[in-house]
This record gives C-alpha cells, sequence and structure tokens, in this order.
C-alpha cells in the first residue's frame, strides 16, 4: 500500500546528535542559572561580614552614645536573626539584595557573633540603614547596644535627655538621622512612625513613669538605654537580646566574683563575690522580669560598689 | 563475499565511523567544558579565599583595637581610660570555660606584660601576677595582630591599682587552614 519512500532522511546520527544537543544545552542553562544564584548569595554573604565588621569599630569605649549610617550599593534586606539558645546566646546577620520590583534575592549566608546585640525589626530593607550605639551598664558595662532602623521616626512630646541626645546624635541637625522631633503628633510626617511619650495615640506609645513602651497592643520593658530597643525592635527580637543580655551579664558576673576573690586576697576588707554570685543567678524570661527582678538586683549591687573606697570591683 | 554482501559491508562500516566520529566530538566538547569549568571555578575560589581573608583580617585588626573596651576586658575602676585592661579579669576569664569560643574566628588570644617583665612565662593560678602571659585562645597557624594597652590591677602591697606596659595579641586563622 505505501509506495512512497520519498522523505527527509533521519538517521541515528542525526537523533543522537538532537538529543545529546539538548542535554548539553539545557545543562548549561541549568549551571549558569545556578552559578548566578550562587553568585548572589557570595556577594550577599559578604556583604553580611562587611556589615558585621563595620558593626565592630562603632562600638563605645568612653563615648555615650555613637550614630554611624550604612549606605549599601544597591536596596538590601538585612535579616536580624537573634538565637537565645547557648551561654550567651547568637547574633546572626545576613542580608539579600532586591532583584525585582517586589522581589528579594536569596538569603545570603549568616555571620553569627556571641558578643553583638542588634535591636532592630527583623528585616530591614532600603538603600540606607541608620545605627545607634549605646552601652548597657547594669551595673557594670554588660555590651554595646545596637539600634538599626530604615524607616523614619517622629518622636512626639519627647523628654529632654532624649532630645538632647537626637540633637547630639545629628551634629544639631547636620546629619539626617531620620528622625524628628516635634510638639504635636499631627506635625508628624504622614510616611513616618510616630513614637509618643507620657501620650497616647501614636504607632508606639511610651510610659516614662512606668517604663514601658507599647506596640502593636503589646508592652515591652525597659530601662535606661534600652528604650531604644523598644522603640526600634521588634517584640520578638527585644525579648530575645533582652534575654541574652541577662545571660551576658551573669557570665560576666561570675567573673567579676572572682576577681572579688582575687581582691579579697590582696588585703581588700569589702567583697562582693556572694551578692555577684546570686545576681549571676537571676534567671529572666521575658522583660517584665528583667525590668522587675533583675534591673533591682543590678542597681543593690551598684550601690554596694560604689561604697568601696580604694579597690572597686568594677 | 558477494558484490551486494560488501555493498552493506561498507556501508554498515562507514554508519559505526560516523557514530564513533560523533562520540570522540561529544567527549572532547564534555573535557572542553570541564576543563573551562574548573578553570573558572579555580580563578572564582582564589578570589574568594582571599575576600574571606580579608574580611577575617579586617575583622581581627577591627576588634584587638577596641577589645580594652569590652565589658570582659575593660578596667572599669577608672572610667576616663579606653585603654586600660584589667587584668585581674581576663585571669579570671581564662579560668572560665565558657569563654572558650567566645571571640569566633580568632585562632589567638593573649594578653602580655611587656615591661615590667617577670620571670614566668604562663599565667597560672600558682604564679599569678608574678607573670607575663595569659593566654585565652592558642590554635596553630595564624596571622596575628598586636594592640598596646595599659594593664591594670589592684595591689595591696601599695594600696592603690598599678598599670603597667601590655600588649593584646589576635590571630586570625588562614582561609588554608580554615
Amino acid at each position: 500500500m505505501i509506495k512512497n519512500k520519498r522523505g527527509m532522511e533521519f538517521s541515528f546520527a542525526w537523533i543522537f546528535a538532537i538529543i545529546v544537543g539538548a542535554v548539553i544545552l539545557f545543562g548549561a542553562i541549568y549551571a549558569t542559572t545556578k552559578l548566578a544564584g550562587t553568585e548572589r548569595v557570595v556577594s550577599g554573604t559578604l556583604v553580611s561580614a562587611e556589615l558585621n565588621n563595620l558593626l565592630n569599630p562603632i562600638e563605645t569605649n568612653l563615648e555615650d552614645s555613637k550614630y554611624v549610617q550604612v549606605e549599601f550599593a544597591e536596596e538590601t534586606r538585612v535579616y536580624n536573626d537573634c538565637d537565645v539558645r547557648g551561654t550567651f546566646g547568637k547574633q546572626g546577620i545576613s542580608t539579600s539584595a532586591k532583584i525585582g520590583e517586589d522581589k528579594w534575592g536569596e538569603q545570603s549566608a549568616k555571620k553569627s557573633n556571641f558578643n553583638k546585640y542588634l535591636f532592630s525589626d527583623e528585616t530591614e530593607d532600603g538603600q540606607k540603614l541608620n545605627v545607634i550605639i549605646k552601652p548597657l551598664e547594669m551595673p557594670y558595662k554588660i555590651g554595646d547596644l545596637i539600634f538599626a532602623y530604615s524607616e523614619s521616626y517622629c518622636f512626639v512630646n519627647s523628654p529632654s535627655d532624649i532630645e538632647e541626645e537626637i540633637m547630639d546624635l545629628s551634629a544639631d541637625g547636620e546629619n539626617d538621622i531620620d528622625i524628628e522631633l516635634k510638639e504635636n503628633l499631627n506635625e508628624c510626617p504622614a510616611d513616618s512612625i510616630a513614637v509618643c511619650f507620657n501620650q497616647i495615640g501614636c504607632d508606639i506609645n511610651v510610659n516614662l513613669q512606668n517604663d514601658v513602651a507599647v506596640k502593636n497592643g503589646e508592652e515591652l520593658y525597659y530601662d535606661g538605654n534600652l528604650i531604644y530597643g523598644a522603640i526600634f525592635a521588634d517584640k520578638e527580637i527585644y525579648e530575645c537580646q533582652i534575654k541574652r543580655l541577662a545571660k551576658r551579664s551573669s557570665e560576666l558576673a561570675y567573673v567579676y566574683a572572682e576577681k572579688s576573690e582575687k581582691l579579697r586576697s590582696e588585703g581588700c576588707s569589702v567583697s562582693l563575690d556572694s551578692d555577684l554570685r546570686s545576681f549571676a543567678g537571676i534567671i529572666v524570661n521575658d522583660s517584665r522580669e528583667f525590668a522587675a527582678r533583675f534591673v533591682p538586683a543590678a542597681e543593690d549591687i551598684g550601690r554596694k560598689n560604689e561604697l568601696i573606697s580604694k579597690c572597686k570591683i568594677f | 563475499m558477494s558484490l551486494s554482501q560488501n555493498a552493506r559491508y561498507f556501508r554498515n562500516s562507514k554508519g559505526q565511523l560516523k557514530i564513533q566520529q560523533m562520540a570522540f566530538v561529544l567527549v572532547a566538547t564534555m573535557i572542553f567544558f570541564a576543563i573551562v569549568g574548573l578553570f573558572y571555578f579555580s580563578i572564582r575560589f582564589s578570589s574568594l579565599k582571599e575576600d574571606v581573608g580579608d574580611l577575617r583580617r579586617d575583622e581581627v585588626i577591627e576588634t584587638v583595637r577596641k577589645l580594652s573596651g569590652s565589658p570582659e576586658f575593660s578596667f572599669g575602676s577608672w572610667e576616663d581610660c579606653a585603654a586600660c585592661v584589667d587584668f585581674d579579669k581576663v585571669m579570671a576569664l581564662k579560668e572560665r570555660n565558657s569563654y572558650q569560643n567566645f571571640w569566633q574566628d580568632v585562632s589567638l588570644l593573649q594578653v602580655i606584660r611587656v615591661y615590667p617583665e617577670y620571670g614566668s612565662e604562663e599565667c597560672t593560678a600558682g604564679n599569678y601576677p608574678n607573670c607575663n602571659k595569659i593566654t585565652l585562645t592558642e590554635k596553630e597557624d595564624y596571622e596575628s595582630y598586636e594592640a598596646f594597652v595599659s594593664l591594670c590591677r589592684y595591689d595591696g602591697g601599695i594600696g592603690f591599682s598599678r598599670c603597667e606596659l601590655g600588649k593584646i595579641v589576635m590571630g586570625f586563622e588562614s582561609v588554608e587552614n580554615g
């Protein structure tokens, strides 16, 4: 029946070449896509490590506070990862770059540290990141608190010490630190996050009498410089960092207790080692416990240390 | 062998030769891509190693400069001394296991008394404070950096705190070993 055998000759060699060619082509495309993704992760990881290094020299020595503005080459998302497990807990920093209108690239590898405390939202997006650093002393220096934010804030009716601090950090308005100081809420720009002091109606309301900031209906208890942490950080991050700081304080208390014992052998009559060891035993589960138990105990030890004339422990 | 059998034989062997040729070309192509890939990765990884080395070096240089201000090292009795290290606290740190891995990626961390020097080298519970060196971490193969500081401690003999010249030495693990 089929007599017409005319047609294109499609030999085995052709079929073989097409199949193998297709495999090579798809393999090459797949490898290129994967490589591009890996390159993005590598470059993000380098940015995370650089950011982590950048946060080192800005730690405080004798200074009360410091401000730096970190500028990225492109729109960057900074991930703040706080892990409370272990002796000191861990601070993880990673980044990803923007690759589309609303799309972020793969998260870079995490750079971890035991001695950093970054108070921010879980992710901070933008091409610049404002960073304020302040030490935490309770009663001795526990660490440097790093407050990072990429959005604009408007402080309403802020107390004079915070006002002075913000003016100092912005070099009397010369630097744009993205914090505006206003008398009334309606003077705040619409796109900024409003923070009210001793009044309500803002995104964040700070009660200076009770040392508590209310944010999204949740209470964050603070003391001293931690007020900025309560303002700039997510609740989960804030609570995690508070627990980490309490752990570091506990380890330092043991170090000071041993120092106190050494001083006694040097002829120092006043000793705080038993007080410091019981202070080290205070377990903090959240900021409320921190304010209620940890802070008064720290103040008590601080007072006792002040009474020592020659051989102060800290 | 007849003429038609001969023709079929030559046609078959010609076809096999073509397939062999193609297989050789494919193998050569794969080898070429593999060599190009290896070349790319060797260059990429060497620059990546350099980047990691630079970042570790930067981290150590910045940390060693600021370490005297960290809570574990600072001499808190004098509030106006940024470069004063509390020798008593560093000795207490040495005795605490929890601080073993506190400074990550650091292969060497030592506090050394430069002047005056005492007889024994490494400090122990037995010879402290008449010793010169407290080693908090020491692993093999490192590149180290130093920062000069004042080593301070309360001296019961004179009834005051005394400070002596010292240095903090910090080293990072080189990338080839890390």
